[in-house]
């Protein structure tokens, strides 16, 4: 086994239960407050500077927080020169359910210098002219506008769960990143009911998109999306996952995909193929970046939902069936046993070893079991650190350092996102009766980020047999 | 006359008693009627004690997972091994469990389970369940005969301890007097006899294909108009929440399970099989398509399914008369008229709001 970092260097004080919040500024944002208990704080995590001081705040989806008017709720804690906030700055609420599933930082869309950011609610009111509701909202925020939002985009139909999954990157090569939603439960034809889309949506007003909908051949299509250069011309790509494969499609102008001719076609009957995916950069140093895809549910030895990751060469072309060990494949990563869900998170976390440049990355098992002196915990979660320098066609998870979660049915490294100076935020949306949590490890040192870890967890566990 | 009188009163009591005696005996459930169609309508079992079966323990933890993966022989919580388990929100969203909600098996052999979900929505039990000796197990596309065709045409029972022989009709029943039950008869165990147990969030969860668990009156959409309601952004939110996932496009079929299904006949030597597996499926949508206004037509290779839609259910003239209203209605106790159950009464906010599209012409807009 690799090495194995506890991270119980982390503040467990600072960890602490947290049972309500509000946000405490005069920014038009939401005063009201949420009930955190089952609010499922880290189910998703990120970083963007929110209040305009210039320094990068931690961002926590809470998407189950309770109010009396909806569901849902993100935190801001405040970034300063030395760690984050202890409690919550901010309370951004909008766009109605479930508020918080998914964030991503956009970079800048306005060419203000400071990077833009978006949050789905997936069981939201829809668009800004308001003609659907319940299909899902995505709400567009400018960076450092205290909250100002720039535009609400929303799904197709009713329970079509848009903004499941998101991604940006300049799709059309106008300098000006765009963003990538799924909605993996739409339906576009009744014989293809509940089969899925992706979007679009063009930087900087975001009306104008491009959607792809389920075919008969690519099925399930947004249970994982991602975006970056993977074929060197500068522009990034469209990576999106469908049944058993993830297909990829080239970014350009005028760009306007085909669902059934992607330019690239990853296939593999591993379980839950393609529900994580991320660009994590030039592992070989061909000039092309590298995709890893997560399998989360994949059954190893018999073990059912153990998980894998493969990682697959950025100069794969057309079709490319990654289960029989093709040249592409630069190698296939197992979980460590039985419901472990290796692969249901990656993110790449930059070179964090100096050792030239070569990319490392980061890969969740949120349902991995601990051992410790007092007994198991089941359910606990760890993270594996990969470097890549270590990434041969024989790298294991030996080849890892591993950061641990710290409860039973913690489920660290549920999501996971690396800060600008490259610190990595982990969530852990399970612990203390769903009540949830992150916390913030520098990934060079395995030192906790002061302020970095916020949530519940040391109330309990939610199990008591 | 009064002869006339008398012996006509007589007849029509016994008319009565005869019409009585067929009533009762369509309310009578046991082991020769316990397939999908024929309990399509049971009431929900009363007269036990409610939450009697619920499993010890806290069980606060992964409300929505599977929880036989883990809740399973040989799983990571082995120890525990429940019968049935799963979680109930307050819509087929799960955008927040529901607590107090009383879920209600009945077994092959007529035995109730009653269990309370706690603050997660989450219940499970250990109980025991009877089962039937007469079971299919169908999984992945294939069918699995647990009883046995003797050479002589006789049928050797399956083992009572085979999991995948225990059959439970299911009801949810909250305290705002929703009701609603599950339209198939499910086994516990799923596709070997020794590792599974029955998850019902391993299909009802919030992200499962059927959506999540649900027994609530509360609302699909925080607020609604008076007045110039939208097809699309008023009222199928609503269908789409309550009507899914049986009124939906395609092929909606469940299998019969029952021993009746099987004739234990000597004579019956070639057939049983056969029988089991081709005649005994209904269609519980109904022919349905509630997610479109006008129906759909599913092609799937040499397959075709046409449905009808919400426009085939409405009375623009008397709009509480419209069957897409009407037959969801909370009933009296005992009383069942909807196979999906019941969960709205005219004073709910997407009653009347459904109400409202009705009489303003059940547009398509």
């Amino acid at each position: 086994m690799g090495n194995r970092l506890i991270l119980l260097a982390v503040s467990i004080a600072a960890f602490g239960m947290a049972l309500g919040c509000s946000n405490s500024n005069s920014s038009g944002m939401t005063s009201q407050s949420v009930n955190l208990v089952g609010s499922k704080q880290g189910l998703a995590v990120g970083f963007v500077d929110v209040d305009g001081d210039g320094i990068e705040d931690k961002i926590v989806g809470a998407p189950y927080a309770a109010s009396a008017s909806s569901t849902g709720a993100v935190l801001v804690y405040s970034g300063m020169t030395s760690g984050y906030s202890s409690s919550n700055t901010d309370l951004l609420k909008a766009g109605n359910d479930n508020f918080g599933y998914s964030f991503v930082n956009l970079g800048d869309v306005d060419g203000d210098g400071k990077a833009d950011f978006a949050i789905s609610a997936i069981h939201g009111s829809g668009d800004d002219a308001g003609d659907t509701s319940l299909s899902g909202t995505v709400t567009i925020y400018k960076g450092g506008g205290n909250g100002r939002i720039i535009k609400k985009i929303g799904g197709d139909g009713p329970m079509d769960k848009f903004g499941y999954a998101l991604a940006a990157g300049d799709i059309d090569g106008d300098g000006k990143p765009d963003i990538i939603v799924s909605a993996p439960f739409n339906t576009n034809d009744p014989a293809l009911y509940q089969s899925g889309a992706g979007y679009v949506y063009f930087a900087p007003d975001f009306t104008t998109r491009v959607a792809l909908y389920a075919s008969t051949t690519n099925k399930a299509l947004g249970l994982g999306v991602a975006a970056g250069d993977v074929n060197g011309d500068g522009i990034a790509d469209l990576l999106i996952a469908a049944s058993g494969k993830v297909l990829v499609y080239f970014g350009g102008t005028a760009f306007a995909p085909a669902i059934n001719a992607p330019n690239i076609t990853l296939t593999s009957t591993a379980a839950g193929f393609g529900k994580a995916i991320a660009v994590i950069g030039d592992l070989d140093g061909d000039g092309k970046n590298e995709i890893a895809i997560g399998a989360p549910n994949a059954v190893i030895n018999n073990l059912r939902d153990t998980g894998s990751v493969f990682i697959v060469k950025g100069s794969a072309t057309g079709l490319v069936a990654l289960d029989t060990a093709p040249a592409d494949l630069l190698v296939r990563i197992n979980g460590a046993g039985l419901f472990n869900r290796f692969g249901a998170s990656i993110s790449s976390i930059g070179d964090v070893d100096g050792d030239g440049g070569k990319p490392d990355f980061a890969v969740g098992a949120p349902m991995a079991d601990i051992t410790t002196l007092s007994g198991q915990n089941i359910l606990s979660g760890k993270v594996y650190l990969f470097k890549g320098k270590d990434i041969t066609s024989t790298t294991t998870l030996a080849n890892s350092t591993e950061f641990e979660g710290l409860v039973k049915n913690h489920q660290f490294g549920t999501s996971l996102a690396k800060s600008a100076s490259g610190m990595l935020l982990i969530g852990a949306p399970r612990s203390n009766m769903d009540t949830g949590g992150v916390m913030m490890v520098d990934p060079a040192t395995g030192q906790a980020v002061p302020g970095g870890s916020s949530g519940g967890a040391t109330g309990g566990t939610g199990d008591c047999h | 006359m009064k002869r006339k009188l008398i012996a006509t009163a007589i007849i029509g009591l016994l008319g009565v008693a005869v019409f009585g005696m067929l009533y009762a005996q369509t309310l009578t459930y046991d082991s020769t009627n316990f397939n999908a169609d024929a309990r399509k309508l049971q009431p929900a079992p009363t007269g036990h004690t409610v939450g009697k079966d619920s499993g010890p323990g806290q069980g606060l933890h992964n409300s929505g997972e599977d929880c036989g993966i883990c809740h399973t022989p040989n799983g990571k919580a082995g120890n525990y091994v429940f019968t049935v388990a799963g979680t109930i929100y307050e819509d087929r969203a799960a955008r927040r469990p529901l607590k107090g909600a009383e879920v209600i098996l009945q077994d092959y052999a007529g035995t109730v389970i009653s269990m309370t979900t706690n603050e997660a929505g989450n219940f499970w039990t250990y109980a025991e369940m009877a089962g039937n000796h007469y079971a299919l197990s169908s999984h992945s596309g294939i069918t699995d005969y647990l009883y046995a065709v003797n050479a002589d045409g006789s049928v050797t029972q399956a083992s009572p301890t085979d999991s995948r022989t225990w059959q439970y009709k299911a009801w949810v029943k909250n305290s705002d007097g929703a009701i609603r039950q599950m339209v198939t008869i499910a086994p516990v165990g799923g596709s070997s006899a020794s590792t599974a147990r029955m998850s019902c969030n391993m299909h009802h969860s919030p992200f499962g294909s059927t959506g999540a668990a649900w027994a609530s009156r509360k609302n699909s959409l925080a607020t609604y108009p008076t007045s110039s309601l939208s097809l699309r952004k008023h009222i199928l939110p609503i269908f789409v929440s309550k009507c899914a996932p049986c009124h939906i496009p395609g092929s909606r079929m469940t299998r019969l399970a029952t021993m009746s299904d099987v004739t234990t006949s000597s004579t019956n030597t070639s057939n049983v099989q056969l029988t089991n597996t081709t005649v005994t499926s209904i269609d519980y949508s109904n022919n349905q398509d509630f997610m479109s206004y006008a129906g759909s037509i599913y092609t799937s290779g040499s397959t075709t399914v046409t449905k009808q839609g919400i426009k085939d259910f409405v009375n623009t003239s008397n709009p509480d008369e419209s069957p897409v209203l009407t037959k969801t209605k909370v009933q009296d106790p005992g009383t069942t008229i909807h196979a999906g159950g019941s969960f709205w009464t005219i004073d709910d906010a997407d009653y009347k709001a459904v109400r409202q599209w009705i009489a303003e012409g059940a547009n398509n807009n």
